[in-house]
């Protein structure tokens, strides 16, 4: 940066450099104080008693942590139900997109068929329509077959990751003709050339999408929201938004202490994965 | 395996896609398409009939104040976002570019909020935000000013909000643009220094045309992004205090589900909307095209 | 061991042709060089042939037998890619052993033949690693010993040497013909370099616009070429051609053919002109060569001469080839050619 070299650096422009710099160290911790203590005081607050979480002056540590707030929350509820549910509807999720989605985008990739730009101009549509347009007739549609009362709703709809596919084509298509045309010379077929050739290639996209999947679902309120009015079959985010309009909706205690239970599995992940995330989330924002 | 008949090799490639095809059919082209169809009846929830209106819907949207006010929200709202968003990941962007310790960091802390459910961010910051007990009135306080009634006041409700989505994603944007800047040549800042180019000069000239096709992107999806916004509406806020941050999502929902159940007129608010982000996703196209034409 | 022919084969990418009724036999063991400027249909003969870009019309056969409509895997060939299309998910043994699994070569024989091959082209020791750890060497011989493995009837070499550096490309060719030697099997070589034609082929062919233009041994298609297209596509710097006074046809000669004097010659032709430039190339140096708005290259064996000076050059009767108006050879034993000839010695 400094390649001015020809003027001479005097002592006041060095004391100014050094201020300059701790100046820039100070503010950057501060950037990192801003973005990690919402969540610390998520924490925080989850452990403390009534009182301590509206004392005033606040006080950033409990005396004694309070883990009686999640046996509260836990039990305000069908807590054991609705993580059932939210693990059952994200996992399915995902092994149904898998199974749709990288077939499809193989195809997409490979063969040119009759039709195919069409067929993958819907694709590149339904990619671009958000739910909020789409749950009203959804939920209608699941009236009419009488299948309101199932998880279906939450899974069903996302059975095809418009998404997913657009990005794993982009890395099918990525794989090099010759590479398919040695492994043919070899004598694989189809399938060979699919399984041993292309997936191994286009893994990193696939961890990608099915990381970004996992994410979203497990994170999704809107949807589950709009799709269940049955206690049974909500998973932890409708839950957990429910505890506000409870009769706990001041006890911001358990308010958080709810939300604990939804964000910690993913920021443990993240604290140890974040790079991983990260370039994952990256590398599906640049595409 | 290997010898996949003549016609084997036609269908195989209608075989694969036809599931997702099928998927993507029933659930986001038909609801669409049917979305539209019921934008042009009088339908409601807990009537039967279906008769067909024609543009009787929008008329009587375009007539309603409510609506009107549920527009000029969202646009409100993506603009504030969308600039205080794109500004700031740039910012960010430039300033954490080189790849140190300390900078890799901060970029990690930013991008937290983005994987955590936008719910649980929207209710730390409502108790964050509380006009009584909230840390920020409180903090306020310990410096000696009066605190903010934030999200219970129309004139602050909504820049509150814009305030959660701004801390909620502007870090995964940081991240993209850094991820931008980190495939410009460093030789072109080696020329550009000969050339005794001053910083202004260096971002203006250099920096920002090179980023360009990828800070488009960012400004697309954070704009169809913003008008989608709906959980930290209804959680934090519900659409008021009165109407005051009533936003469009918002309105389609309380209108199909809440009160009458008019779904014949919270479609055709659907389809306002749809015409929105149709027109958002046209540019996006046109821009993705432009950019892979220049590789 | 097989012989290749192509019949009557014709090649449409949508309508730009790019071969057209090609006919070629490449004999059993033979190491054919198919050569020509990029864009000639070298690469989609090699492909026709192995059935990966299958032709629009025509035959191919292998040893008499008809194999247009079978499967690339089931023709018994193998072929090295000029980017060598490692499979980068596979360990190098993996790469290797994936087209005998897919034979279905029982395990111990596998094993045996990985051994044994690996050792034949030195990466035993790499066995176990990623492509990705590989120098581009190491990978070229991977490439080769995923080839050789098959033991196939025909090697498919498509530029297999042109993302080496300059030493390990000489080194490789040597290699390429000990190999030869030893399988004694059919090798079709495709390339753009006349040097790895010229220093490999048993028999070269020439192609231009996918039209074969020669097919001979390397001596005879450098010694005598049998078109203007021949005599300059081989050798560098490439032949002169000059018109010949007083007609429509040409004639051309070989820069090492000329001999330079400071005094007028007595020979067949001789001519004064002006040395432009010299190039030293260390063992011989190079002219540029004017005379009558006409330039020429010369080299000599001799670095003597200098730039701006006048010298003689001169040729032999026998050194000089004549062409026709349709950019064919006319041969000694053709009508007009010792007209022609006296001609060009009149220059």
């Amino acid at each position: 940066m400094e390649n001015r070299a020809i003027q001479q650096i005097t002592p006041l422009q060095r004391a100014l450099g050094t201020v300059f710099r701790a100046l820039n160290f100070l503010l950057k911790i501060g950037l990192v104080v801003v973005f990690v203590f919402p969540f610390l005081w998520m924490i925080s607050t989850s452990l403390k008693t009534y009182p301590e979480s509206i004392a005033y002056p606040p006080s950033l540590f409990f005396a004694k942590p309070q883990w009686e707030n999640f046996v509260m929350v836990w039990n305000s509820g069908d807590y054991l139900r609705y993580a059932r549910n939210s693990i059952t509807v994200t996992l399915t999720i995902i092994a149904l997109q898998t199974l749709v989605s990288v077939p499809a985008a193989y195809a997409f990739a490979r063969y040119k068929f009759r039709g195919g730009a069409l067929l993958f101009g819907i694709v590149l549509v339904s990619f671009m329509v958000p739910t909020q347009l789409t749950f009203i007739s959804v939920y209608l549609m699941f009236s009419k077959v009488s299948m309101l009362k199932t998880l279906w709703p939450q899974i069903l709809p996302f059975g095809a990751n418009a998404f997913g596919i657009f990005m794993l084509r982009q890395s099918f298509k990525q794989v090099p003709e010759e590479l398919i045309e040695s492994a043919r010379l070899d004598n694989a077929g189809e399938i060979n050339i699919m399984f041993r050739i292309m997936l191994p290639m286009a893994k990193s996209s696939l961890v990608a999408v099915t990381m970004f999947s996992f994410i979203g679902h497990w994170n999704d309120y809107f949807w589950p929201f709009v799709m269940t009015n049955t206690d049974f079959i909500r998973p932890l985010t409708v839950a957990i938004a429910q505890l506000r309009d409870s009769e706990h909706g001041n006890q911001w205690q358990l308010v958080m202490a709810g939300n604990v239970i939804l964000v910690l599995p993913i920021l443990i992940v993240y604290v140890f994965l974040h790079k991983k995330i990260i370039s994952g989330f990256v590398y599906s924002g640049i595409k | 395996m290997q010898d996949t008949g003549k016609l084997g090799r036609k269908v195989l490639p209608y075989a694969l896609v036809l599931p997702a095809i099928l998927f993507l059919l029933i659930f986001t082209i038909y609801p669409l398409l049917d979305m539209v169809y019921m934008s042009f009846t009088d339908w409601k929830l807990v009537q039967p009939a279906k008769n067909f209106v024609g543009l009787h819907n929008y008329r009587y949207l375009f007539g309603r104040s409510d609506f009107w006010n549920a527009l000029g929200n969202t646009f409100y709202y993506s603009v504030l976002t969308v600039i205080s968003q794109f500004c700031a990941a740039t910012l960010f962007a430039v300033w954490l570019r080189k790849n140190t310790r300390i900078n890799s960091l901060v970029r990690t802390a930013l991008f937290t909020p983005h994987i955590v459910a936008l719910l649980s961010v929207a209710m730390v910051w409502s108790w964050l935000m509380n006009e009584d007990k909230g840390l920020l009135n409180m903090l306020l306080n310990l410096l000696g000013l009066p605190g903010l009634r934030w999200l219970n006041s129309a004139e602050t409700a909504m820049t509150s909000l814009v305030i959660v989505s701004w801390w909620k994603s502007v870090g995964y944007y940081t991240v993209i643009i850094f991820s931008a800047l980190q495939t410009i040549p460093t030789e072109i800042y080696e020329a550009a220094d000969l050339d005794n180019a001053g910083r202004f000069s260096r971002f203006f000239r250099i920096t920002f045309p090179m980023i360009s096709p990828q800070a488009f992107l960012c400004l697309i999806t954070m704009t169809i992004g913003s008008f989608k916004v709906f959980e930290t509406i209804r959680v934090m806020t519900g659409g008021g205090p009165g109407k005051a941050t009533y936003v469009l999502v918002y309105y389609i929902y309380m209108t199909a589900f809440q009160g009458q159940f008019k779904v014949c007129l919270a479609c055709a608010a659907g389809v306002v909307l749809l015409f929105i982000v149709g027109l958002l996703t046209a540019l996006y196209f046109m821009l993705l095209s432009r950019k892979v034409h220049y590789q | 061991m097989a012989k290749i022919e192509l019949r009557n084969v014709s090649k449409r990418f949508g309508n730009t042709v790019v071969l057209e009724n090609l006919n070629l036999t490449i004999e059993d063991g033979q190491f054919a060089v198919l050569i020509g400027p990029s864009g000639c249909g070298k690469t989609t003969v090699l492909r026709t042939i192995a059935g990966i870009g299958p032709q629009s019309s025509g035959q191919v056969l292998m040893d008499d037998q008809d194999i247009s409509d079978l499967p690339p895997g089931k023709r018994d060939l193998a072929m090295v890619f000029q980017n060598y299309a490692i499979y980068p998910t596979m360990s190098v043994r993996d790469n290797i052993e994936y087209g005998l699994k897919n034979r279905k070569v029982p395990a111990p024989t596998r094993n045996k033949l990985i051994a044994e091959i690996s050792e034949i082209v030195g990466i035993a020791p790499y066995l176990d690693r990623k492509p990705a750890q590989l120098s581009g060497g190491q990978r070229q011989r991977v490439a080769l010993a995923r080839a050789m493995v098959k033991k196939p009837k025909v090697f498919l070499m498509d530029e297999p040497l042109s993302n080496l550096d300059a030493k390990l490309r000489s080194q490789m060719r040597v290699e390429l013909i000990e190999l030869h030697n030893h399988l004694k099997t059919t090798f079709v070589y495709v390339t753009h370099d006349q040097v790895e034609a010229m220093s490999m082929a048993d028999r070269i062919i020439l192609l231009n616009n996918g039209v074969i233009q020669q097919e001979a041994n390397p001596r005879e298609i450098y010694t005598n070429p049998c078109n203007k297209f021949t005599a300059q596509f081989i050798g560098a710097p490439q032949m002169n051609i000059l018109p010949l006074p007083g007609s429509d046809m040409s004639f051309g000669f070989r820069p090492e053919k000329v001999t330079l004097t400071e005094q007028a010659p007595d020979a067949f032709l001789k001519k004064k002109a002006r040395i432009i430039t010299r190039e030293m190339l260390g063992s011989e140096t190079l002219y540029q060569l004017r005379f009558d708005k006409q330039s020429i290259m010369v080299k000599s064996l001799s670095d003597v001469f200098l730039p701006g000076t006048d010298v003689y050059f001169s040729l032999r009767k026998e050194d000089i080839l004549l062409f026709k108006r349709d950019e064919n050879r006319l041969y000694p034993q053709e009508d007009g050619y010792g007209q022609a000839l006296a001609a060009a010695g009149r220059v």
